[in-house]
């Protein structure tokens, strides 16, 4: 009796112990499974945020270009260089995504000394502008919200116009937010 | 007394079996969760909209853009003392290779992009196969965009394959 008894206890531990396993690797699998879904979810809200705050920004009168008093789908040089220059910019985009925010001159295409120099006020000025610089940078993130974090770049052609040669160009609207792998 | 203990037996074995059956469907609930979400697609149809517009919009001699180039090919006229429909091939070569780069190499079969002028195509780049190889990949989705000169000019239209 006493023996059967014992065999009956450690069955019961068994059972409970397999059940114990078996729930400890549902756990598991769930864990995994709502990590990843939230990192993809808060990446794509990012995303969509930051893309969301940006054409909101481009709609203003401070960026978009603008004929007798009407707007136009296109971004004014001068009015993005006066726009970063009054700090105005660091209000873009989202406080909980980490982003980079930088306009990117393509066509016509700047040579390949100048594609990654900033389009300063002199530069915007010289006769050889367009060709002179290549980009316009609108938002940098400081270096310690960047470390350990994954960038992930999304673009966007836009146009761009230059009021001192009342001419178009096309740029690429690049938004690097920075989220944890 | 025994057939007690079997009855315990086979309810334990009951809760293992419901167990299993539970983690298997929340396995299969999250691994068959859909990669491509509204977000992306979103995304590509404002890069279509913006690429259209900033391409016709852009200046390619002296003051003439893109769009009054096109519209002088469809009359067969010149531009700027030049053929309208070289100066038309060479912008949008020189254009697309800055918007798209490799995205364009037929090998990718990622890229199809064309401008018709009466039904006609006068620009091709890319990869022509695009739809058919598209549809037939297991998580291809097929998105062509299209936006047309009007009226009845030309319409430029741009396919991607997105996985």
């Amino acid at each position: 009796m006493k023996k059967k008894g014992m065999i009956g206890m450690m069955e019961t531990f068994m059972i409970i112990f397999v059940i114990f396993i078996l729930i400890g690797f549902g756990m598991y699998f769930f864990y995994k499974f709502s990590v990843s879904s939230t990192i993809t979810e808060a990446q794509e809200t990012c995303e969509l945020s930051s893309y969301e705050k940006l054409l909101t920004t481009l709609d203003l009168p401070g960026l978009q270009c603008s004929f007798k008093a009407s707007p136009k789908d296109c971004v004014d040089t001068a009015k993005l260089r006066a726009f970063i220059d009054t700090k105005a910019a660091e209000n873009v985009g989202t406080q909980a995504c980490t982003m980079k925010i930088v306009f990117k001159q393509i066509y016509p295409q700047p040579g390949m000394r100048v594609n990654d120099t900033e389009c300063t006020p002199d530069k915007m000025r010289s006769p050889e502008f367009p060709e002179s610089c290549g980009k316009w940078t609108l938002k940098v993130p400081k270096e310690e919200l960047t470390k350990n974090k994954a960038a992930r770049v999304s673009s966007t052609p836009v146009s761009l116009y230059y009021p001192h040669i009342k001419q178009y160009g096309i740029g690429q609207l690049e938004i690097t937010t920075y989220t944890y792998t | 007394m025994k057939r007690k203990a079997q009855g315990g037996e086979m309810i334990g074995m009951l809760v293992i079996i419901i167990l299993i059956i539970v983690i298997i469907g929340v396995y299969i609930r999250f691994a068959s969760m859909p990669h491509e979400g509204t977000v992306s697609t979103s995304v590509t149809d404002l890069q279509n909209d913006k690429m259209f517009n900033a391409m016709l919009e852009a200046t390619v001699c002296e003051a003439n853009n893109l769009e009054e180039v096109i519209k002088k090919c469809s009359k067969s006229q010149e531009i700027c003392n030049q053929d309208s429909c070289v100066l038309m091939k060479e912008s949008l070569d020189e254009m697309l290779d800055s918007l798209l780069g490799k995205r364009l190499n037929p090998e990718l079969k990622q890229t199809y992009f064309f401008v018709e002028i009466g039904n006609k195509k006068v620009y091709e780049i890319g990869y022509d196969k695009i739809e058919n190889d598209c549809l037939n990949m297991p998580n291809g989705k097929y998105q062509p965009k299209s936006y047309e000169i009007r009226p009845n000019v030309a319409v430029l239209t741009i396919a991607r394959c997105v996985i």
